[in-house]
């Protein structure tokens, strides 16, 4: 047997045990998963810690509107570039959280409905139109579309779950919800890339629109 | 030559690869017994030991302690001050003297209320974090002491009775002072890199840390 065929035996023969050696591995964590299972306790109640994270981590993923706002803040401050691109997705969690304590104190505050669905449109016609507001400007938009969707979150919070439980999860998604519109902002270093965006901007637009329509009607 | 040959190969595979071969599966199965065992009925040989780890737990899976004493250790590590050594004594001193009158159901200063208090802390050092303004040694020392104190009392009004007061202010101790230096040391490590995106994500998750303690300030107000 020549060096090299020997060397290609020996390569397949250490392939095929890696093989195995991962499937059990697989088993191992399949059965180590098996184990650490607990009580399944289905209910969010009476300050319950992971439930409360996982219907503050889960509530504003379940809003579309929601969801495209948070994304459209953080392209948009992608596609403005520093010091915007952190300056937003900062402002955006303390202002939500000043709106959400707002809507949590009981406060009644009007129109916020159609206030988060002109988040999604003004901020997806941002994009869509690349405009490049001065600093202050997009940081005080940013901040009241905050207010907006804050209160609207905050009116909902659930009295029975663990209140930072809660709140940690909420600020952890909108957090993810921005990276995730900073991380897809990226591409606008290329061309095709900036174009992308601004089609992503009109998505976003037209999502506002959706949801403002039934608020038009009266 | 053959040996050679296959000694070279595996030197050339990923260390991940080379685990998978040997040590993963072990290193699986190990963890997967500590899930299947039960509780362990005899008592600790060291008494205390069960009251020491009472408070550490109490500090470490109390996110209301958690989060500000994080943010507290995030400044001090972004800050890079030089009077770390005096922040770090200022801050665990103020919190052993304040959690042993805690403990021992007395308090010069009366906690207001641990539900707003607390995380109302969080949202003052997460705003801090966020806004990043440097301030001189002595607000510094200041911060350390009122956040120490604040958090001391905190956890030492935690303790129970039946539980050692030595062991139980110690070991909540340790649990600060351990989330305090991880965070300083993380993010010491991390600003050395002079990175932009190093303070972004410092001042992103200071952001995260106020919205929370506004949120739950809120919430225990309703």
């Amino acid at each position: 047997m020549s060096p090299r065929s020997r060397a290609r035996t020996t390569r397949a023969t250490q392939a095929t045990h890696a093989t195995r050696a991962m499937h059990a591995a697989r088993a191992t964590i399949a059965l180590l998963l098996t184990g650490a299972c607990g009580h399944a306790l289905a209910h969010v109640g009476g300050g319950d810690v992971a439930g409360g994270f996982a219907a503050g981590f889960l509530h504003p993923l379940l809003g579309l509107d929601h969801v495209a706002a948070m994304v459209a803040v953080g392209i948009w401050g992608a596609q403005l570039g520093a010091p915007a691109i952190w300056m937003l997705p900062i402002t955006f969690p303390l202002l939500m959280a000043v709106g959400g304590a707002i809507g949590a104190l009981g406060f009644e505050v009007g129109g916020i409905e159609i206030g988060i669905a002109a988040s999604a449109i003004v901020l997806g016609a941002m994009i869509a139109f690349a405009v490049r507001l001065p600093l202050a400007v997009a940081t005080a938009l940013v901040a009241v579309f905050a207010l907006c969707h804050g209160y609207a979150h905050g009116a909902e919070l659930p009295a029975s779950a663990s209140a930072i439980a809660y709140a940690s999860g909420f600020v952890v998604t909108t957090g993810a919800l921005h990276a995730t519109g900073i991380g897809f902002g990226t591409i606008e270093r290329w061309r095709r890339g900036a174009h992308l965006l601004r089609v992503a901007g009109v998505v976003i637009a037209v999502v506002g629109v959706w949801f403002l329509l039934p608020h038009l009607g009266g | 030559m053959r040996q050679a040959v296959a000694r070279r190969l595996v030197a050339r595979q990923p260390v991940a690869r080379r685990l998978a071969g040997g040590l993963l599966v072990p290193a699986l199965l190990a963890p997967a017994l500590l899930f299947f065992s039960g509780p362990a009925h005899a008592h600790a040989t060291a008494v205390g030991v069960g009251d020491l780890l009472a408070g550490l737990l109490h500090v470490v899976t109390g996110l209301e302690h958690v989060l500000p004493i994080l943010a507290l250790g995030l400044l001090a590590g972004r800050v890079r001050v030089a009077v770390l050594g005096g922040w770090s004594a200022s801050f665990i001193g103020a919190f052993l003297v304040f959690a042993v009158l805690g403990a021992a159901g007395r308090s010069i200063v009366p906690l207001p209320d641990p539900g707003t208090a607390l995380p109302a802390s969080g949202a003052l050092l997460g705003l801090w974090l966020a806004l990043s303004p440097r301030p001189g040694r002595v607000a510094w020392i200041a911060v350390a002491l009122v956040v120490g104190a604040l958090h001391g009392l905190g956890n030492g009004q935690a303790r129970t009775d039946a539980m050692s007061l030595p062991a139980f202010v110690a070991g909540a101790a340790l649990g600060a002072q351990a989330i305090a230096g991880i965070a300083m040391l993380v993010a010491d490590a991390a600003s050395a890199s002079r990175r932009q995106a190093v303070d972004i994500a410092l001042r992103a998750l200071g952001s995260w840390i106020a919205a929370i303690g506004v949120l739950v300030v809120a919430l225990a107000l309703r």
